[in-house]
């Protein structure tokens, strides 16, 4: 019996370093991961050379517009409306939605409970849902800044719009119009590309140096 | 001797747990592992007098740019692009007053400056003294069919040549 113990005990091995090297690829990978690309959903933005460095302003919020042909809506994005809205996608329409947080805000057949459009009236207002988010949850968190010429406050703070470079423009017109709705009034507008590559790594060497 | 070692033995832990736990934990964030995107952003605002304020329109020099589809070219499901969809053939018109430019903002050549004949348009109006990045404002007016990469192109152009006041004029979709 003390034999076999001893036999197993010399195979053994000090796992310390071990330990340690995982550790501090946790530490490593954990550092690494930008947890918030939470905001952003995956797009491909137009390439632009002026697009300055983002670095996010404090209370920013940000708007995904993703727009599909019709027919071309990927599975894991019906997948997605079914779990989450229990609507289905019909197949023979192009399709838009706004994303904002993984949230769905908009898309062309919500439910919209009788509400109008306050800015054209009589149409049925497929944006509340937008707009009450706005409203409600981002405005009141934004900066106030007293505009003189208006002679009213406004907020202060920015909203970027994210969208893939084919998704018709009018789409995010909505959003435009939408801000300038009462009781929002958002004017601050960032628009999303990617930097050029070539521009970034221009901008790298020149820091280097 | 062999005393030592029996008591050395009975404080030693059992670290088998701990390490499953902690090669989990880096799997787990190599999985969800994303890198920094690069991304950049286009500063631009909107019409601050919408809503119900009743603010009069200032008569100062500004420079309107209207954007039309004028070739709508064919949506091309490019393969080895992981979906990415372009316009074959497409032109779009600029228009600034009289002056009219196109482009295709699907092969642009020469990023550094996609239209060029626009560029050149913007630096001899600011050349005279109507004109200034500061004061100017400069308002997109997008028309039907505009997509979102026919604006940022535009809008490249104007922010390089340092206007300060952009704003988009339509936020209603016009023919």
């Amino acid at each position: 019996m003390s034999k076999t113990k001893k036999e197993a005990e010399e195979i053994e091995i000090d796992m310390t370093p071990m330990i340690d090297m995982t550790f501090l690829l946790i530490i490593f990978f954990i550092l690494v991961n930008d947890m918030s690309k939470k905001d952003l959903e995956e797009l491909k933005l137009p390439i632009a050379m002026e697009a300055g460095h983002d670095e996010p302003p404090e209370r920013r919020q940000i708007l995904n517009v993703r727009w599909f042909p019709a027919g071309g809506v990927p599975q894991s994005i019906v997948d997605q409306y079914r779990e989450t809205l229990g609507v289905d996608i019909p197949n023979n329409q192009e399709w838009s939605d706004i994303v904002w947080r993984g949230q769905i805000l908009y898309f062309p057949n919500i439910d919209t409970g009788g509400r109008t459009d306050p800015i054209r009236r009589g149409r049925p207002d497929y944006y509340w849902k937008l707009a009450e988010t706005m409203e409600l949850v981002w405005v009141p968190e934004f900066e106030r800044v007293m505009d003189e010429k208006l002679g009213k406050e406004l907020p202060d703070d920015p909203i970027l719009l994210r969208a893939d470079r084919n998704t018709p423009f009018k789409y995010l017109q909505k959003i435009m119009e939408v801000c300038t709705r009462d009781g929002i009034l958002i004017w601050k507008v960032q628009l999303a590309a990617s930097e050029d590559p070539n521009v970034v790594k221009a901008r790298e060497a020149a820091r280097g140096n | 001797m062999g005393r030592k070692k029996k008591k050395f033995k009975e404080v030693k832990t059992d670290m088998t747990p701990m390490i499953d736990v902690t090669f989990l934990l880096l799997i787990f964030f190599i999985v969800t592992l994303k890198f920094k995107i690069l991304e950049g952003r286009l500063d631009a605002a909107l019409p601050k007098d919408r809503g119900t304020s009743t603010s009069e329109a200032e008569e100062i020099d500004k420079i309107d740019i209207l954007i039309k589809v004028a070739e709508p070219g064919e949506l091309i499901d490019e393969k080895g692009t992981k979906g990415l969809l372009l316009y074959e053939g497409r032109e779009i018109k600029v228009q600034i007053g009289e002056q009219k430019f196109r482009y295709n903002p699907f092969a642009i050549t020469n990023p550094e400056d996609p239209i060029p004949e626009l560029t050149t348009f913007l630096q001899t109006l600011l050349d005279s003294p109507e004109y200034s990045v500061d004061e100017t404002p400069v308002s997109l007016d997008a028309r039907k069919g505009v997509v979102y990469g026919d604006i940022v192109v535009l809008l490249d152009v104007v922010i390089r040549e340092k206007f300060q006041k952009v704003s988009f004029a339509g936020t209603q979709e016009q023919d």
